[in-house]
């Protein structure tokens, strides 16, 4: 094999090149040319550019000595070695620039012959690193979407987001920040370093650190696009110096992450060289910024619906469409006293109120067939057995086999709805049998007034005016009874209280109805202990007590009955009761005694004209002042009422 | 003239009772008055009149209830009866409407002439 001497060859090469209109000299590829000994006979401006050496440092020298990496050696020769014995080869490696710094290249080797000799090698490398970065960047991408794929949280996805971040720059740390509105700082989320550095402090410095808007990384929130330092240790703003020193960190760039227009947090890089303002960079990661601002915002929504779900007072629920939930909120356990479990593992009908399962079942199987719920209520059983109301709406999702219920405990409006519906039913129930009471005596006047008028009988005449007059009383007596009750209802009647003596209204009464007594031959005794007290009462109220009293045991005693009074002190209390042999009261009629408008069945047999009023107000009146009335009694044999009263004050035992 | 016409009146209140039996009676109708339920029932039993006038709330026995058991007794099942009650009850209205009942008069509303006119009118229209 000849061998020429580099310098004619090189010149040999020159002219060739020269002839070829400069092919090699203003190619943008950068070439190199070698003799067959590896050493430098050409190299164009491009390779002056890629590698950083002028052409004259190399010419005569071995290439392997500048631009090989040490473990790149064998490679290298194997290269030119094939393009030495007249092949093409090429490989996708590294070189290293005059500066130390790896360049990844695309080199193929060409052989340079002369007729049929192999002379040397032409070496064409492509720079790969454009496209390297780019990859890198598609790596980190993809890394980043997949670590906030699988987070529910930024503070969750931070570590992974810095480092495939980090990695893909091939920079060596990264902060994030997020913007705690409250304090309106910064507060650090995470900081991830490269085992590469020992940035221990660094870490921990920038780990408790808060920053305001418009200092250190709030420089980026306050202008809201990304800022690059170049050094860190030389820019005087610069306050986690320390760290940054002691971690070989120089360049540092900082990125918003942004909704919206509103910025987030800040995140940061640092690499260990000093290095410009790369825009490439900083155009890069700009959609980066966005992503995790969207992340943030879509958490942050998230959590908000979160809150709104535990805090709804309403049963929120999500229900699949085999008949259990999947999920339920607290308002369920608040409500109904099961635990989330408890609710979770029954189907929803055993929990369904016996007489509404058949309605409830129709309406699940129409949320099935994709129609949603408008109203609906049903009761559900709750842990300690009761039932409540719960007043529905659903939406189903047949293609999540899923249904979204809201329920609301109807249970009080329920209540008060089946109150008021009582209470309406009681006063037309009270409407109509005063209606009917009135009328009754109305009647009874009209009546008795027409026949007196239509008579020329004087006789017949007053006994028809007398009738009317007595239905007339009998009405005054029944509208005065109905004001009674009312006023005693409503706790408005005026009371006087006075010490009044007890024996002495009682004789009083008893006098007045002497006749009466008379008339129904009654064998009629009063028994009071002597020097009885005399009690605070209202003697109106008192008077009429007794007197309903006393008019009962004598109406409702047949013809030469017993009756008997007595008065006296028990348990500090004044005691009066009344006894007859009269026709006594039913058990049953017993209970409702002393109920409005009640009347004993056995009472109608002797007088239909009571309004069933009268043994209600002695209740009133007894309980307004202060006392209590019963009543023992066997249906034929006799009936006792007796009640007590308070004694006047300084006037107990 | 033919037979008087028979009316049995039962109401318990007396004053009512007394004064639709005089003013009937003055009508010329053949009266007979119970003061109850149990003894409208025994009446009408004894001898069917050609007109009830029944009251509602009665003791011993309301009126819907002799109404029902006359209705349900062959004998007794064809009796004419007015209702005369001072009861404005729908529900009442609806039950004895439907147990069968010629027509349903409030007693307040009516003075006795009207009452006593009305009877005859209904009679008059018997056969």
């Amino acid at each position: 094999m000849p061998k020429h001497s580099g310098t004619s060859l090189a010149l040999t090469v020159r002219e060739h090149d020269a002839a070829l209109g400069g092919l090699i000299r203003a190619n943008p590829l950068a070439i190199l040319v070698v003799d067959a000994h590896d050493r430098v006979q050409m190299v164009n401006p491009a390779f002056e550019v890629l590698f950083g050496f002028r052409e004259s440092e190399l010419i005569g020298h071995p290439i392997d000595a500048f631009i090989v990496p040490k473990d790149r050696t064998a490679e290298a020769a194997g290269l030119s070695q094939r393009g030495f014995s007249g092949h093409t080869a090429r490989s996708v490696t590294q070189r290293r620039r005059k500066d130390g710094t790896l360049v990844d290249i695309d080199l193929t080797v060409v052989p340079l012959a002369t007729g049929a000799n192999a002379v040397g090698a032409y070496g064409i490398f492509r720079d790969l690193t454009e496209q390297k970065r780019a990859e890198r960047h598609l790596r980190a991408q993809y890394a980043v979407i997949e670590a906030l794929a699988n987070s529910a949280t930024i503070e969750g996805a931070a570590t992974w987001v810095l480092r495939s971040v980090a990695e893909a720059l091939q920079w060596q740390c990264g902060v994030m920040w997020i913007v705690d509105k409250t304090a309106n700082e910064l507060r650090c989320v995470d900081c991830w370093s490269s085992p590469e550095i020992d940035a221990q402090q660094f870490e921990s410095e920038t780990r408790q650190r808060r920053f305001a808007r418009g200092v250190g990384p709030g420089r980026t929130w306050e202008i809201g696009r990304p800022n690059w330092i170049s050094d860190v240790t030389t820019e005087p703003a610069f306050s986690r110096h320390t760290g940054a020193v002691s971690a070989g960190l120089h360049a540092a760039f900082s990125l918003p992450m942004v909704l919206d227009n509103e910025i987030v947090g800040v995140l940061e890089f640092f690499t260990r060289s000093i290095l410009d303002s790369d825009e490439q960079i900083l155009r890069m990661f700009e959609a980066l910024g966005r992503q995790l601002g969207d992340f943030v915002g879509r958490t942050r929504a998230q959590e908000q619906l979160e809150r709104f779900f535990t805090m709804s007072g309403d049963l929120l629920s999500i229900a699949g469409f085999d008949g259990y939930f999947t999920r339920v909120n607290e308002s369920w356990h608040r409500t109904l006293g099961y635990t989330t479990t408890e609710i979770m593992s029954h189907p929803v009908l055993e929990l369904v109120h016996p007489d509404d399962r058949d309605s409830t079942s129709t309406m699940l199987a129409g949320l099935m067939r994709g129609i949603p719920v408008a109203q609906f209520e049903n009761r559900l059983r709750c842990k300690d057995g009761s039932y409540r109301w719960l007043s529905w709406t659903a939406t189903p999702k047949p293609d999540e086999q899923l249904v979204y219920a809201v329920a609301h405990d109807a249970t009080a409006r329920k209540l008060l709805e089946h109150q008021t519906q009582e209470t309406l039913k009681m006063r037309n129930d009270f409407v109509s049998f005063v209606t009917h009471q009135l009328r009754t005596p109305l009647s009874g006047i009209k009546w008795m007034l027409e026949l007196a008028s239509d008579t020329e009988d004087a006789a017949e005449k007053a006994s028809y005016v007398g009738d009317a007059r007595e239905s007339a009383n009998r009405l005054i007596g029944l509208v005065n009874d109905l004001l009674d009750a009312s006023r005693l209802e409503s706790g408005k009647l005026q009371v006087t209280l006075e010490p009044v003596d007890l024996r002495a209204l009682t004789d009083a009464v008893l006098a007045d109805v002497a006749t009466l007594v008379r008339e129904k031959g009654h064998a009629l005794d009063v028994e009071s202990e002597p020097n009885l007290p005399p009690a605070l009462l209202d003697h109106q109220l008192m008077r009429q007590v007794v007197l309903n009293l006393v008019s009962n045991a004598i109406k409702y005693t047949p013809q030469d009955g017993r009756i008997k009074i007595t008065m006296g002190l028990a348990g500090g209390a004044l005691r009066w009761s009344i006894k007859d042999s009269g026709i006594g009261i039913s058990r049953d009629a017993q209970k409702r005694l002393f109920e409005k408008f009640f009347r004993a069945e056995n009472a109608y047999t002797v007088d239909t004209e009571g309004t069933g009023l009268g043994l209600y107000l002695v209740r009133l009146i007894v309980e307004r002042l202060g006392g209590a009335i019963a009543c023992e009694s066997e249906e034929g044999r006799g009936t006792l009422f007796y009640f007590t009263l308070p004694l006047a004050a300084g006037e107990g035992t | 003239m033919t037979e008087a016409k028979s009316i049995l009146l039962a109401e318990d209140d007396r004053f009512l009772r007394r004064a639709c039996e005089t003013k009937l009676k003055q009508a010329g109708f053949d009266v007979r008055v119970a003061v109850d339920g149990e003894e409208a029932l025994t009446l009408a039993r004894a001898q069917a009149p050609d007109l009830l006038l029944l009251d509602l709330l009665m003791p011993r026995r309301d009126g819907l209830s002799v109404l029902a058991e006359l209705r349900g007794d062959p004998a007794t099942k064809g009796i004419p009866v007015v209702i005369m009650s001072n009861s404005s009850k729908d529900l009442e209205r609806q039950k004895a409407s439907t147990l069968g009942v010629v027509d349903y008069w409030i007693k307040s509303n009516l003075s006795l002439q009207e009452l006593c006119d009305r009877v005859s009118q209904l009679l008059q229209h018997q056969k």
